[in-house]
């Protein structure tokens, strides 16, 4: 109740403020329970879990609004999952997944826009061939036909009990009625038409089978079901299938299912327990570290140097998020953690000694004096480009997401002279008085990766830049750092560090990915409110795991409502 | 694994009989004055734009030599030379010195490795997009949208690499014009990362899948049913029937469920967009197998040819492509496309050659070493993030190198023509959708094509065309008072191609879209600089 009385004083307050809300059909539970102009659906008071910091005084509350959530394919990966989760046989070969029409890949920093993901003619042809595939695999063996139909008779009954078992997992909620008969006909017409070199029971079961997995409702998630266009709660299946995508990238197992069927899962307190379950169980590791890997930038840059290189850094990463997320930290500790995870490469680099391996990650203090925060892990700088101004981008970018248009008609930018440092380079490069690109190199990206000169491109600390650059000290020292529409300096990374973990902006920048993570698709106005208190959950220190509750007790994750000006997200 | 051409093309004269293409198996003189009833068009594309300093433009005029375009008599171009007026120089490999007036060499450029197809070859340089820049940062998204489409981006505030063209790609509207829409070929040798596949775009510039597994694209190619069960001509009639039966009720089971979900009120328009384009997926295939008409029959031996071969893009999840292996999968693909037009299943088939900036494909230098990827080569820097270059000669060079590799491409592809004995019933269009230079500018697009139509098109010749924008009675009609854009070259080569307007009845001239309510950036017509003696899209 602590969320009404919270809602009582932030929710009206918001409609004070932004009396256009309640044309979003917020839901604004403080107020009068779930307001949701013409609709029905949503009347019920939830008991609320976590509860936002409320906003610096002047900063206006933005409600957490219900928010579009788009049909969205299967990816090709999450395609193969399904097909094994369904049909739960040993040995299941991958049908050539390797060959499937790649997906359109888009500007999506997640990827997976679901506007990217339509279904080609190669595609469609992909997924007839491959259904095919599957059904030949089934009917071709006894045994597999025994497993699938539970039974070593091929009957009516047996089949329609084997369309309920498996029509449940492909669709990833119970089947109607009349969708059982639907494949029994299915099953009918296959009997009376059989193919060559099969009995009628076998070609029946054949075409059940490739309808089942070139039905929409296997190939498509979480479809919102709703006969009006307003807000409309998820049912139970719809919500654990989201669930379930957003935290394991996979179908709902058996305990959400039952949680699902007994529609317990959509109280607040049941989704809250299945939650925390499921961010326990290492699926949800694969998942966190993916998010993080792309918020950070990704590897990318290790393309040039040497493989092995590439995947210990990798594993330093993955081991390093890992421990974070499971022992509760929050974004502003990674990016000011004195730890990280090593093996015999890393450390080397680091400078650490010990007993290391290579293929054996321990734990370790980064040299106080030389590290602070997962930004100066080798993970991180050997990921990114090198340079001070690329890396000054990709940070400014990364992490403050801040928009760094490109330049565009340069002069080639000089040779170094004889005692000139790096930095002196692009420092009289890029910040001549008077010229457009000091604007944004200055304050955006420069002091970002000036910064950051004391480490190389494969992340390891030196003080002077070597031979190419006459052995010139490296200068770290900056002092225009635009943050939160202040400028700031830092004598080196771990102070600048330091400065991004308490500035608003990098909390927002975090905000705005975990949501778009969350919610599967680029940012929209609407996601405005969930945003604010992502950002101000993340500035209070909160951990990872409860700004992840957080958004699935959200109205945006629990409730569907179109754009209320009918635009495609 | 390098395999022989000859023996991939094996037999296809046999598969062909009865379908229309056949009179194209007929020998053919390179310069055949009839236009062909059947003309096809092959689309080769670059990334990043070739390696050139051109004429003066640029400011890398005063680094590198010139190695791409050929070098003309001093009669055309010396020092007092103009680039507004433009020029048509007859294309040899003569010692400069012995250059006659109005001819060029290439001799020591790119298209040395050209040589045996001067006779046939239009290089057309000085194409400018529409509208550019793009803003900034947008190069690569904004241009590959144009590239085919001679169409803006459909929404103007969309995201950098998010773009989607207004209207469809000139290869989409050829083979939905003359051949099976749903046949449309799209080919792609290179990793799908940044952008992925960017170039061929369907009606209302829906995105296209372009296959990068040969191996698929050739089981499309030789599958009659689309994927289906390889076809059904063979059946006897009973068991015909029954295979109908089954294939109707699956289709009418899943277009009841397409129905079902399409009445769901809380589905966007996006959403149920996307859903009706799935469910027009099986209405094709519903006519495919109540009609089954042609097949390019599969042969054992080219298929185990295409399953030996790894294709590039899915070699390994690595972080770096071979470029070796690019141009061998674009070579398969080339193989392809000459099996899909010679059997009359295609009448435009496009090859992109790596994702939208080549950022992961490092190409190889004659001795062996890998250059950087090429997209950092082409900017001559060292990040993808940025296009503020280094005074980089050696990468210059390489990008040199890069512009072989793609010109050897291209030779096999005109080899095969050749060697199937259609060459000049098409056009095989060899370009980029970025002019020279590391600042891949939106100006000096190149476009080399091979082949006359039935002499519609000049050929033999280096087409400087005129930097118009002072030449404002150039043009005639409603072409008059812009810069030579490549809509205009677009139409050009869709006119010859026997595309019509609505009317049926005149060559294709408003080909594109540049979004426009005042139509003013929409030039219809052609470029008179690239036509042949032949009346354009005469009747024949």
């Amino acid at each position: 109740m602590y969320y009404l009385a919270h809602k009582m004083l932030t929710g009206c307050s918001a409609m004070r403020e932004h009396p256009w809300a309640l044309f979003f059909g917020i839901i604004l539970a403080g107020c009068q329970g779930i307001i949701t102009p013409g609709a029905t659906h949503i009347t019920q008071e939830e008991e609320v879990i976590i509860h936002p910091p409320t906003p610096a005084p002047g900063e206006p509350i933005i409600p957490v609004t219900a928010v579009p959530q788009p049909l969205r394919r299967l990816t090709h990966q999450q395609w193969l999952g399904a097909v094994h989760y369904t049909l739960q046989l040993p040995d299941i070969p991958d049908f050539d997944l390797r060959n499937f029409p790649s997906d359109q890949e888009d500007n999506f920093l997640f990827g997976n826009d679901p506007q990217a993901l339509g279904v080609s003619p190669a595609l469609f042809d992909t997924y007839r061939s491959r259904a095919s595939a599957i059904a030949d695999y089934i009917v071709s063996s006894a045994a597999h036909i025994s497993s699938i139909i539970n039974s070593n008779t091929i009957t009516e009954a047996t089949v329609q009990a084997a369309i309920t078992t498996l029509g449940r997992r492909a669709y990833r909620r119970p089947l109607r009625d009349a969708e059982v008969t639907s494949f029994m006909n299915l099953y009918g017409t296959g009997m009376n038409n059989p193919g060559e070199d099969l009995s009628p029971e076998q070609s029946g079961l054949l075409l059940v089978v490739r309808a089942l997995f070139e039905s929409p409702y296997f190939l498509y998630l979480a479809i919102p079901e709703g006969d009006t266009e307003g807000p409309t709660k998820l049912d139970a299946h719809t919500l654990a299938t989201r669930l379930s995508y957003f935290l394991w990238n996979e179908p709902p197992d058996a305990t959400l299912r039952n949680a699902a069927d007994t529609d317990q899962l959509r109280e607040s307190a049941e989704l809250d327990t299945q939650t925390s379950r499921m961010m326990a169980d290492p699926r949800f590791q694969s998942v966190i570290y993916n998010f993080h890997n792309t918020a950070l930038g990704g590897l990318g840059a290790f393309s040039t140097q040497a493989p092995d290189l590439y995947e210990s850094a990798k594993n330093e990463r993955l081991y390093f998020i890992s421990d974070a997320v499971e022992n509760d930290l929050s974004w502003k500790d990674i990016l000011t953690s004195p730890h990280t995870f090593v093996n015999s490469t890393l450390a080397e680099i680091y400078g650490i000694t010990g007993d290391f391996s290579e293929n054996n990650f321990k734990k370790v203090l980064l040299p106080a004096t030389e590290r602070k925060g997962t930004l100066t892990h080798i993970s991180f700088l050997g990921g990114v480009p090198h340079r001070p101004v690329p890396r000054g981008v990709w940070l400014s970018r990364m992490i403050g997401c801040n928009f760094i248009g490109s330049a565009v008609n340069a002069d080639p930018v000089p040779a170094s002279e004889p005692g000139e440092s790096r930095r002196d380079i692009w420092e009289a490069y890029t910040e001549v008085e008077g010229s457009t690109c000091i604007a944004c190199h200055r304050t955006k990206i420069n002091s970002f990766g000036f910064a950051f000169e004391s480490y190389d491109e494969r992340g390891q600390h030196r003080t002077n830049y070597g031979p190419d650059f006459s052995d010139s000290p490296v200068n770290t020292i900056v002092q225009n750092i635009l943050l939160d529409g202040q400028l700031h300096s830092a004598a080196n990374a771990m102070e600048l560090a330091d400065q991004l973990a308490e500035a608003k902006s990098t909390h927002e920048c975090y905000a705005k990915h975990l949501a778009e993570f969350a919610l599967g698709r680029p940012e929209t106005s609407l996601d405005e409110g969930l945003i604010q208190n992502l950002r101000l959950l993340s500035a209070e220190g909160r951990p990872i795991r409860e700004l992840i509750r957080y958004i699935i007790q959200s109205n945006s994750f629990r409730i569907h409502q179109l754009d209320p000006e009918h635009k495609d997200i | 694994m390098n395999h022989s051409r000859r023996f991939f093309l094996r037999g296809v004269g046999g598969i062909a009989l009865g379908l229309p293409f056949l009179e194209g198996l007929s020998p053919k003189h390179v310069y055949a004055q009839s236009i062909p009833k059947s003309p096809f068009a092959i689309f080769l594309r670059q990334a990043n734009g070739p390696a050139s300093k051109h004429f003066g433009f640029g400011v890398y005029k005063q680094h590198n030599e010139e190695k791409f375009w050929p070098k003309p008599s001093p009669n055309i171009f010396n020092n007092d030379f103009n680039l507004l007026e433009g020029f048509s120089a007859r294309l040899t490999n003569k010692d400069y010195d012995s250059l006659g007036d109005n001819e060029c060499t290439v001799q020591g450029r790119v298209f040395e490795l050209l040589d045996a197809y001067l006779d046939q070859l239009m290089l057309i340089s000085g194409v400018e997009y529409p509208i550019y820049p793009g803003e900034a940062g947008c190069g690569h998204g904004g241009n590959v949208v144009q590239a085919l489409t001679g169409s803006w981006r459909r929404d103007p505030h969309s995201r950098c690499g998010t773009q989607l063209p207004r209207s469809e790609s000139l290869d989409y509207l050829l083979q939905r014009t003359f051949a099976k829409e749903e046949d449309h070929l799209y080919l792609m040798a290179g990793k799908k990362n940044y952008l992925g596949e960017c170039m061929s775009y369907g009606t209302n510039g829906i995105d296209l899948t372009a296959f990068v597994n040969p191996l698929v694209a050739y089981e499309q190619v030789v599958s009659a049913g689309g994927g289906m069960d390889g076809g059904s001509s063979g059946l006897n009639e009973e068991v015909r029937t029954r295979l109908l039966r089954r294939e109707e009720s699956i289709n009418d089971f899943l277009k009841a469920q397409f129905d079902s979900l399409l009445r769901n009120a809380a589905l966007s328009q996006d959403d149920r967009r996307r859903l009706l384009e799935h469910q027009e997926r099986i209405r094709s295939i519903e006519l495919e197998i109540t009609n089954p008409s042609y097949a390019c029959s599969d042969d054992p031996q080219r298929r185990a040819l295409l399953e030996a071969h790894t294709p590039a893009g899915l070699s390994s999840p690595g972080l770096v492509i071979d470029g070796d292996l690019v141009l061998e999968t674009a070579r398969h693909h080339i193989d392809i496309a000459i099996l899909a037009v010679l059997c009359g299943r295609n009448r435009a088939v496009t090859l992109q050659i790596d994702d939208g900036n080549a950022g992961t494909t490092r190409y190889s230098r004659p001795d062996g070493s890998w250059m950087e990827n090429y997209h950092f080569v082409s900017h001559r820097v060292a990040t993808h993030s940025s296009i503020i270059t280094s005074d980089d000669n050696a990468m210059y060079w390489d990008h040199h190198e890069v512009d072989k590799h793609l010109a050897r491409t291209y030779k096999y592809l005109l080899d095969g023509l050749r060697e199937a004995g259609i060459e000049d019933d098409g056009i095989a269009v060899w370009f980029s959708e970025m002019g020279h230079g590391p600042f891949h500018a939106g100006h000096d697009i190149p476009y080399i094509v091979s082949g006359s139509l039935g002499g519609q098109l000049k050929t033999g010749h280096f087409v400087q065309l005129p930097q118009a924008y002072k030449h404002k009675q150039r043009y005639n009609g409603d072409a008059r008072g812009v810069p030579p854009n490549h809509r205009l070259v677009l139409n050009t080569l869709g006119a010859a191609l026997g595309l019509k307007e609505d009317d049926q009845v005149t060559p294709l001239r408003t080909f594109g879209d540049s979004g426009d309510p005042s139509n003013s950036d929409k030039p219809a017509g052609y470029l008179p600089e690239l036509l042949g003696p032949t009346p354009l899209g005469a009747d024949t």
